[in-house]
């Protein structure tokens, strides 16, 4: 009797053990994405102004006038 | 000495003009003219493009790395079969849903990558784009000019200074002009006097009336002093007749034009006529009234003048 109390009690930790390790894994996942989805939602906002490249490159390159 | 007769390849032209940036990776420098292979060591050029591209490539191809172990651990060690079943289908969603958000923003995360190259590697180009003006300079030395011209070209689409400027012009008058060559103007107009650029201007316009835009008009008001000291009057009046090619340029540089309206040949007050004729609506002011005064004083009888004299 008390051998099957203890074999159930163990089966029940181990479900609950398993319940919280999916929950843990899928919030660690989740929030992974969440992140990355953050990071390239920011960079999106930044732009994809190709000609502002052109024009930072120009203006950087003609610092100082030394080329010539 | 002599003017050389050379041909102009033509210049390949790109969206955008950090397009037209390469590397050698063998000797890590950064070009930006039209040649297929480093002139140090021989090695094919990467675009700046492509270099992007293989870097965010390296980029994602990490962070699929990275997914991968960590799915793959959290299946590893699943406490028990029924998790990891759990853990194994919650991976492959994962994976799935960051692949496609990777893929929707790929744009702007290449357009980030690139800024983030261009940004870091900066002193590179500038000394890269410094190596390609030696070998101009060194071509120009060696008399092969349409190659030190073609260099030129290419590096004045980054640097523009008049130094650039001033070295090509003085490379396209030692040059014979051709129409078919592909000739520019506008882009080589320097901040300050420069005979040279007047001289090349004058030969340019002649074969191509067009190269002469507002810029270039302009130019020459700024500096009429100089340039009737230097090249004479005519020269003037044969840039007041080119401003006659648009609408636009009467309008803006009407009093100029208006100056020089009794030294055009008959042709170009034909042209000024014209346009002032079929453009009424428009105010010519005190340029409008002295053509025709002087359509009436000088071509009254004349059939071509017909239609504009009332």
């Amino acid at each position: 009797m008390l051998f099957h109390r203890r074999k159930l009690l163990k089966s029940n930790h181990a479900k609950r053990g398993s319940k919280m390790y999916i929950t843990v894994f899928t919030c660690l996942l989740g929030l992974i994405l969440i992140w990355k989805l953050y990071k390239l939602m920011k960079n999106k906002r930044l732009g994809d102004d190709f000609q502002g490249i052109d024009e930072e490159l120009a203006i950087k390159l003609n610092e100082g006038d030394s080329i010539g | 000495m002599a003017k050389q007769a050379v041909q102009l390849t033509k210049k390949k032209r790109t969206q955008y003009h950090f397009q037209k940036l390469k590397m050698c990776k063998k000797c890590n420098r950064y070009s930006v003219l039209a040649d297929e292979s480093c002139p140090t060591c021989g090695t094919e050029w990467i675009g700046v493009e492509s270099l992007v591209k293989t870097i965010f490539k390296n980029k994602l191809f990490t962070e699929a790395i990275w997914i991968l172990i960590f799915v793959s651990l959290g299946i590893v060690f699943a406490p028990t079969m029924k998790s990891m079943y759990y853990s194994l289908i919650a991976g492959l969603v994962f994976c799935l849903s960051y692949c496609l958000i990777t893929s929707i923003f790929m744009k702007s995360e290449y357009f980030i990558q690139l800024r983030k190259l261009l940004r870091s590697d900066f002193k590179r180009i500038k000394d890269g784009i410094g190596f390609d003006s030696n070998l101009a300079k060194d071509d120009a030395e060696e008399g092969r000019l349409a190659s030190a011209y073609e260099k030129l070209r290419e590096i004045s689409d980054f640097i523009e200074n008049d130094k650039v400027k001033n070295r090509s012009v003085k490379l396209l008058n030692h040059i014979i002009l051709r129409s078919d060559m592909e000739l520019e103007l506008e882009t080589l107009v320097p901040t300050s006097y420069d005979r040279d650029f007047v001289e090349y201007a004058l030969e340019a316009i002649k074969l191509n009336r067009t190269l002469m835009t507002k810029k270039s008009i302009a130019y020459f008001i700024q500096h009429r002093a100089s340039i009737v000291t230097d090249f004479g009057m005519e020269t003037l009046i044969s840039v007041a007749g080119t401003a006659l090619r648009m609408k636009l340029y009467i309008i803006e540089f009407a009093d100029f034009i208006e100056e020089f309206l009794e030294y055009f040949p008959k042709e170009r007050l034909l042209r000024l006529c014209s346009i002032i004729h079929s453009n009424p609506e428009e105010n010519w002011g005190s340029l409008g009234l002295k053509t025709r005064g002087l359509v009436a004083a000088k071509y009254n009888y004349d059939p071509d003048f017909k239609r504009f004299v009332s």
